[in-house]
């Protein structure tokens, strides 16, 4: 646990105007066994100080590992963000007034997550998975199991008041399976499990898992039998898994406010039709109803409190997410969208646990109102633009043929104009699936919650 | 003893201790990383430059051996006592490990210490650089956004030791320069497109890199775009910058430890045999004059070498580290780093797009991270239809499929002009039988 020198700090040297000091450490605990092989048995403990001056519009920053009760220390540390930040000002004299002060609150939230996690314990649960595996299925060509647990504890004191001590854990269990296909070249596929909580909290006994590696078998066998898709524009079911991937990717970037200033298809579409009037899509901060959100964010890198930010409303684009500026710039409420990865890092408008809303459609039902399309089911990597083209991979699928699952298919990639395609949506079911193991990229990773439930889109298909 | 020095010996001591507090707690072996760095950066964002940032940084990682059972960890500082605690733990991590025999540390091949670019930020130089590419841009290409632009200069200090004998040290300082870009017109507004460059003195102009003139000239041009007609198999002329995203693939799938542990390199059979047209020349060359980010010290402990991946289109080695060689019987390479170099071929690229009958110039690609069996498919970025040897209109929503060591035979032409943008060095390279397809 981050001890708080913060306290003394502010007490002692008070705050050079504008200013966010955070202490920071990132936890990473990784295991992973591939062919039976330990090839990562490792514990990262990245931790330091950071402090954020901002002089009438111009931002200084500095940081260092060094974060200790050394008073002086840290305030060399807050000297160079301010000595930054004049480096600036003197130049471009801007001129602009501090930000809107917030009213000041503490708050406390996670640390009770943060509890040791033995590494033979890892061990032993990857250990139990990967004999398993060997077990059951010899004829594989390669197997890999990993475990991958990221502790992220923050600690925040702003000028404004606010102070926050957060801790974020996330564990997160990867299978991927290799095996071969009739001209004997490798056919792969992975799935990720668990997400929020230390890992004693998200994984009990590895047999819980046996019957999900039993249906990535499966899912493999199928993927080697498979055939390319047909490329153009097709009729696609979603599965829940690839509705987050889509919001994230299609949407959710062009809707972040400093990819708004830069010209993104985001701006000029406020309060039009982006999609469907069966599409409202929000990012929430910490909550998904009753239920914790994967990636809970009840206070962000700037001191504002997480709200929910309503992205699309029955099919109107309503909101962007900001940070203190782009919101005053566009007379918006900042929501607590700005967060920074690792100490060193400073905050930028992150998307937290975005997603669409469930509707009132069965998945089967859907599957059956297709003559000709596909069912994509598992995906993998994404991209977003500023056009709004978007693309994201997808690892496994099924053509459907009258209304039937027929044959599987290699991977693909899919791609299309995001409001062009959300236009097209024609059935959303009544189910949601939310995941955080992945890792959205924008100068800085930073972990991100993705859900949604299966829907009946039309979009470009890659192909042979 | 000036702050180079200093930093010098901070690593060395530190790196020093922790070897021998692994071997006091028990270890047969052990390795220490210890690294020292500062980071300086100018940011532009918003139609301005935005922030100053100073980044300290210093960190160790270690790994520990008793009885072929390896633990590894990574913390920030070089505190002693930090060290110490963490050389215990790390101990500990190992003892509940499997065994395994082709775990080790790297041996003494040749110690010794390597000074490279300044060390010292020119931080008004950088300013400078960036107002003047900021102010071009406006005059030259109205039309050009730079968003997420930064200068950044970074001094590193670092040290590896073993307890095999192994002693090496690296200091380097390096300016870097990257942003994303894209054109507005009214509220139309293209893909987004980018450089990034690595160069030793801030007084040169951006402009002038190989790479960023280009960028900014093309982009302008990718506003008004539309997808090719249907589905055919064509011509596929790949960009300096995209060729070392694709370049990845192989890499990663082939050549890599994890490739030959999994065993599903589909060329781990193949060396010395033909994998490539003949006219394909490609290493890994941290050495190379126009790289300024090259490795000097390897992931695993031991003097970069330059490694010849494929000459004259035959595989003459894999991208091995010393456990990966281990695991499998083969050759540790030369380095497992990517600081590729393809060498240029004889063909004007000129002559190269009047050639092309039907198909596309390629300048990024963004798709699904290509599987161990090759397959790639995904967007073609920023990139033109080219129909009779003429550049037709850029593209949008046209996607790329093909398969890596089938698109390695299916070279036509290598241009003879190169890119270097100082982390790579690389020609344009036209390939055939590439399926396209539009809406």
């Amino acid at each position: 646990m981050l001890e708080d020198h913060l306290s003394q700090y502010v007490k002692q040297y008070g705050f050079p105007g504008y200013t966010e000091l955070r202490a920071q450490q990132n936890t990473l605990r990784r295991v992973n066994l591939l062919n039976g092989n330990l090839v990562a048995n490792e514990s990262n403990r990245t931790g330091g100080f950071s402090a954020r001056v901002v002089q009438k519009g111009s931002y200084g920053f500095a940081s260092s590992t060094d974060y200790s009760a050394d008073m002086d220390g840290l305030h060399r540390v807050v000297q160079a963000a301010a000595t930054n930040a004049n480096f600036l000002d003197s130049r471009l004299k801007r001129g602009r007034k501090d930000f809107e002060p917030v009213n000041p609150f503490t708050r406390k939230d996670g640390l009770e997550e943060d509890l040791p996690v033995p590494p033979a314990s890892l061990i032993a649960y990857i250990s139990e998975l990967e004999a398993y595996i060997v077990e059951r299925y010899p004829k594989l060509l390669s197997r890999g199991v990993m475990l991958n647990c990221l502790d992220m504890e923050k600690l925040l004191y702003t000028s404004d008041g606010v102070v926050s001590h957060s801790f974020t854990p996330r564990s997160i269990l990867k299978v991927s399976l290799t095996a071969q296909d009739k001209d004997g070249s490798p056919v792969d596929l992975y799935q990720t499990y668990g997400g929020y909580g230390n890992f004693n909290h998200v994984f009990d006994d590895p047999q819980d898992y046996f019957a999900a590696v039993d249906a990535l078998y499966e899912e493999v066998m199928h993927k080697a039998e498979g055939v390319w898709p047909e490329p153009g524009e097709q009729q696609v079911i979603l599965h829940p898994d690839l509705a987050g991937i889509l919001a994230h990717e299609a949407v959710g970037h062009t809707v972040e406010a400093d990819f708004v200033q830069s010209g993104s298809v985001g701006g000029p579409n406020l309060n039009k039709r982006v999609a469907s009037d069966l599409v409202t899509m929000i990012d929430y901060a910490h909550h998904i109803g009753d239920a914790l959100a994967p990636v809970p964010v009840f206070v962000d890198d700037e001191g504002m409190p997480g709200q929910d930010v309503t992205l699309i409303e029955n099919g109107i684009l309503k909101a962007f997410m900001h940070n203190k500026e782009t919101a005053e710039n566009m007379e918006h409420a900042p929501m607590g969208n700005a967060r920074a990865f690792a100490f060193s890092d400073e905050p930028l408008i992150r998307m937290r646990n975005t997603g669409i809303l469930p509707g009132t459609s069965k998945l089967e039902e859907m599957i059956a109102s297709v003559k000709n399309g596909y069912y994509f089911i598992k995906s993998g990597n994404g991209q977003a633009d500023s056009t709004g083209e978007f693309m994201f991979s997808v690892n496994a699928g099924y053509r459907i043929k009258d209304g039937k699952l027929a044959q599987p298919i290699k991977e693909t990639t899919i791609s299309g104009v995001a409001f062009e395609v959300l236009k097209t949506v024609e059935m959303v079911s009544d189910d949601n699936e939310w995941t955080c193991s992945g890792m959205c990229g924008k100068k800085q990773p930073i972990p991100v919650g993705m859900g949604g439930p299966a829907m009946k889109v039309r979009i470009n298909v890659g192909g042979r | 003893m000036g702050q180079t020095a200093r930093n010098v010996e901070a690593v060395q001591q530190s790196a020093k201790a922790a070897i021998d507090a692994m071997t006091k707690a028990g270890a047969d072996q052990a390795e220490a990383w210890a690294s020292t760095s500062v980071m300086t950066e100018l940011y532009y964002e918003g139609g301005k430059i935005s922030m100053v940032r100073t980044v300290h940084q210093e960190s160790m990682s270690l790994k520990a051996i008793q009885k072929q059972r390896m633990g590894k960890a990574r913390i920030t500082g070089l505190d002693p006592v930090v060290i110490k605690k963490t050389a215990r733990d790390t101990l500990d991590s190992a003892k509940t490990a499997p065994e395994d025999p082709a775990e080790g540390v790297a041996e003494k091949v040749e110690n010794g210490e390597v000074y490279t670019g300044p060390q010292t930020p020119d931080l008004d130089a950088m300013y400078t650089q960036m107002e003047n590419l900021v102010k071009e841009v406006k005059q030259r290409y109205p039309k050009v956004v730079l968003d997420g632009f930064g200068v950044q200069h970074t001094a590193t200090s670092q040290h590896y030791a073993s307890t095999l004998g192994a002693s090496l040290t690296e200091t380097a300082g390096v300016y870097e320069a990257s942003s994303m870009l894209m054109a507005r017109d009214g509220e139309k507004v293209s893909s987004f497109s980018g450089f990034d460059v690595a160069y030793p003195d801030p007084a040169k102009a951006l402009l002038e890199m190989d790479t960023v003139e280009r960028n900014m000239r093309e982009i302008e041009e990718q506003i008004e775009t539309k997808p090719v007609d249907g589905s055919f198999t064509g011509e596929l002329l790949v960009s300096p910058r995209c060729l070392g995203n694709i370049l990845w693939s192989p890499h990663a799938n082939f050549l890599s430890d994890s490739a030959h542990i999994m065993g599903t390199s589909l060329w781990k059979d193949k060396l010395g045999q033909q994998v490539a047209d003949s006219r394909l020349n490609w290493r890994a060359d941290p050495y190379d004059p126009s790289i300024v980010t090259g490795e000097r010290i390897t992931a695993d402990g031991y003097p970069s070498k330059t490694l010849v991946i494929i000459e004259k289109g035959v595989l003459k080695n894999f991208a091995l580290s010393r456990y990966g060689a281990a695991k499998t019987g083969q050759k540790r390479s030369g380095n497992t780093a990517m600081d590729f170099v393809v060498d240029p071929g004889t063909s004007a690229l000129a002559d190269m797009i009047k050639s092309m009958k039907r198909g596309l110039i390629m300048h990024r690609f963004s798709g699904a991270e290509p599987g161990p069996n090759g397959d790639m498919t995904g967007v073609a970025k920023n990139s033109y239809y080219v129909a009779k040897g003429k550049v037709a209109f850029p593209v949008d929503e046209t996607m790329i499929s093909l398969n890596v060591t089938d698109l390695f035979k299916s070279i036509v032409a290598i241009s003879a002009e190169v890119e270097r943008g100082g982390y790579s060095s690389l020609p344009w390279v036209l390939f055939k039988d590439v399926v396209i397809s539009g809406k």
